[in-house]
């Protein structure tokens, strides 16, 4: 305990690391309200989205064959058939970078659908075979229930008891196993219901020389549909609808595409084809407020790595080091004390820079075109939003542990300041320069990974930053690793070696 | 003068840490291209038609080679501060501007050294590796050779960049005085430019740190390709730097003769 005392002595009567310590706060608030200043965004002014029952951002662009229905009804098809058309199906292999993977949100799928009219963005809920995910249940473009991972054909059932829809599948048509049970937003008790198809565009992400650059496709599919029976019995025609986004001058311009037109439905002897394309689902940006409002942690931490070095190595400079081992001869007990005061303080003074940073920064943000409903408020008590802040400290502390370890193992700082902020930025900017190759192996293996910590969203590959390629937990867990092989290491000289 | 430089240089050489840095600096532009162009494959490129710069890929060191360059500078300025010998040093040449011009001729001339060194090793190293990565001259990449005028201004234009480091080292080192604070300052100069371009969103901030920050500005000089792509044109954006580093090492020249040592 007096050795944490003798060290915490250490830490604050020196002034000018005191001031560095404050100074790194400061600068990462500072620097935050800065570059939210700067940037703006015209994506409310020009969106890719439609805006879904809650008021995200979605996308909702399909083949809809469709008949009103009004009360408790269940509706029963047999997929035979699922084949993607276009550009999917004549394109080889990527020819334009990486083929970013579909997820259930984002495959080729054909199923049924129960929805509030034919607007994009209205309540829905749906089973749907899909290309490469199985069976799945969704609604409201938010809620994702897996059924089996089947790929051939299947029969699915949608069945509405009051405000509750529950889906089944089945491989015969005789044997049905039930998905889940949804309540949608608002579905009203005269729907919409039938067979439903679509298709994502494909995403293509090609990165190298300082950037980015991501380009879609759209893509359609077909699928047969037959035995398609709706109970109780109801009169009425199946009508065809390509449910499509709103697309406008300004959104050609920058490269979207018109959906293609011809007929959505045709129907022979009881097999009804139904061609769709688009996307079914959340339709968020990539970028990140939370991201955007810490841009002033990268600045603050490299203060917070001068001031873990010079802790480390100043007492090796002026042979404090023999006066402290003297007093305390377990050298062990006096890293622990060190790495305990300069941890505690690290971490009280990041996790008071990054709050204060979201505070700041988040309403200049919003000012500047970061608004909802593209980017949906986020508040400090979000459980996304708290994770980030949280971890967030707790990078900038591992990585101030790891400059002090080094500081101890190497004596010199200007060594360990170097080493140790090289670590964490030339992994960033060489992984803008090399073409191709992913990045992601350079933020398993370097600090600059832990910089994922300050993603509030999931991990995505469309987005220039390498730290956005993986999620928050394998970025923190590679710098506290870092961290406590460091200390290892300066433990073991320590006790090895002539101070 | 000559008493100054020779003691400078006699300075200079008798430090451990200098041998190490000009090392970093050459072995770090041959290790890092190595590693660049050795896993480089022809194809691997996004948009068509697809270029690479292949010359700049070779370069890609200079990111290693940068942070030796800074550092030796930084070093052989407050190294004298932390151990007093500048009190010696300033009362033998009593003229500090004298001292200032010393130190940055010693330390131009390392790091040129250590810089040529490196930058004609990594093209070799290139030349060598890239034919087998099938960047062949049917497939659009002939051999770089310095009798291509493009390929000579990305090498001197690297080593005059390399340079240009060690020197706002020098600047900065006079400034702070202090070995922790400069080289923390020279690597915020080097890096933060480059990872704030990543956080921003907007391209015309964007397009302003790659065009005023030291590294995207210095290093449009090793473009080959695309030259119209660049934020800044190749010799006035090393001119920036070349501006950059002299009003630092002004700057710290004025605080080298106006405080006590």
């Amino acid at each position: 305990m007096s050795a944490v005392l003798a060290e915490w002595t250490k830490l604050r009567s020196v002034p000018r690391w005191i001031a560095t310590l404050v100074g790194a706060a400061v600068l990462t608030v500072g620097l935050s309200a800065l570059g939210a200043a700067g940037g703006t965004t015209d994506i409310n002014d020009h969106p890719n989205f439609v805006t879904g029952p809650d008021g995200d951002p979605v996308a909702d662009g399909f083949g809809f064959a469709h008949r009103t229905v009004t009360g408790d009804v269940s509706v029963t098809v047999h997929v035979t058939s699922l084949t993607p058309t276009g550009a999917r199906a004549d394109r080889g292999g990527p020819d334009r970078g990486t083929v970013v993977p579909r997820t259930p949100w984002t495959d080729v799928a054909a199923g049924i659908t129960l929805k509030d009219g034919t607007e994009p963005g209205s309540s829905y809920v749906s089973v749907l075979l899909t290309g490469s995910n199985g069976v799945r249940m969704q609604s409201d473009f938010t809620q994702d229930v897996a059924g089996t991972p089947s790929a051939d054909d299947r029969w699915l059932r949608l069945t509405r008891t009051g405000d509750e829809v529950t889906g089944f599948e089945s491989a015969d048509g005789v044997e049905w196993q039930q998905i889940a049970t949804m309540t949608p937003a608002a579905v009203p008790d005269t729907a919409e219901v039938g067979p439903a198809v679509l298709s994502a565009p494909a995403v293509y992400v090609a990165r190298g020389m300082g950037g980015a650059s991501m380009g879609e496709h759209p893509e359609s599919a077909v699928a047969t549909f037959q035995d398609v029976t709706v109970t109780p019995a109801s009169d009425g025609t199946w009508r065809g609808t390509a449910v499509t986004m709103p697309i406008t001058d300004d959104l050609i311009a920058m490269g979207a595409a018109e959906a293609p037109s011809g007929p959505v439905l045709t129907e022979r002897s009881g097999t009804y084809t139904v061609t769709g394309s688009g996307k079914v689902g959340p339709q968020a940006p990539d970028d990140d407020v939370v991201e955007a409002a810490l841009l002033g942690v990268v600045a603050g931490l490299m203060a917070l790595i001068c001031v873990g070095a010079l802790f480390g190595t100043s007492e090796y400079r002026r042979g404090m080091i023999r006066t402290t081992f003297t007093a305390v001869p377990r050298r062990g007990q006096v890293l622990a004390a060190k790495a305990t005061v300069l941890g505690a303080a690290t971490f009280v003074l990041s996790l008071v820079a990054v709050v204060a940073s979201f505070v700041v920064a988040v309403p200049i943000l919003q000012d500047s075109g970061m608004a909802p409903p593209a980017f949906p408020t986020p508040s400090l008590t979000d459980a996304a939003v708290v994770r980030a802040l949280v971890l967030t400290a707790l990078f900038m502390t591992s990585v101030t542990l790891v400059a002090l370890a080094v500081g101890m193992l190497v004596r010199r700082s200007a060594v360990a300041i170097t080493f140790t902020i090289v670590l964490v930025v030339l992994p960033l900017v060489a992984g803008t320069v090399l073409p191709g190759t992913s990045p992601r192996w350079l933020m398993y293996t370097t600090l600059a990974g832990g910089l994922a910590t300050l993603r509030a969203k999931p991990p995505t590959a469309t987005l220039a930053e390498p730290w956005a390629l993986i999620g928050p937990g394998a970025g923190i867990t590679v710098v506290l690793c870092y961290a406590a092989a460091a200390l290892g290491l300066a433990w073991w000289q320590l006790r090895r070696r002539d101070a | 003068m000559t008493g100054a430089l020779r003691a400078e240089w006699t300075k200079a050489r008798s430090l451990p840490s200098t041998g190490w840095l000009v090392c970093v600096v050459a072995l770090g532009m041959v290790a890092l291209g190595l590693a660049v162009t050795g896993t480089l494959r022809v194809d691997e490129c996004g948009d068509d038609p697809c270029v690479l710069d292949t010359v700049r890929l070779s370069l890609a060191g200079v990111n290693v080679a940068q942070v030796g360059a800074a550092v030796l500078g930084v070093l052989l300025v407050t190294g004298e501060y932390a151990t007093g010998t500048i009190r010696p040093t300033l009362v033998s040449v009593p003229r500090r501007g004298e001292v200032l011009a010393a130190k940055v001729a010693v330390v131009g001339v390392l790091t040129a050294g250590g810089a040529a060194l490196g930058v004609g090793g990594a093209l070799l190293v290139a030349r060598a590796v890239l034919p087998s990565r099938g960047f062949t001259a049917e497939a659009g990449y002939p051999d770089s050779t310095l009798l291509h005028d493009l390929t000579q201004r990305a090498a001197v234009g690297t080593v005059l960049y390399l340079v240009l480091v060690a020197l706002l080292g020098v600047g900065i080192g006079l400034l702070v005085q202090d070995t922790g604070g400069a080289v923390t300052l020279m690597m915020a100069v080097l890096f933060l430019g480059p990872v704030l371009a990543l956080f921003v969103s907007d391209p015309d901030w964007q397009a302003w740190l790659h065009r005023y920050a030291p590294t995207d500005a210095g290093l449009a000089v090793q473009a080959t390709r695309d030259l119209a792509a660049l934020h800044i044109a190749p010799w006035p954006g090393l001119g920036l730097v070349a501006g950059y580093a002299a009003a630092v090492v002004l700057a710290g020249g004025v605080v080298l003769c106006r405080r006590d040592a």
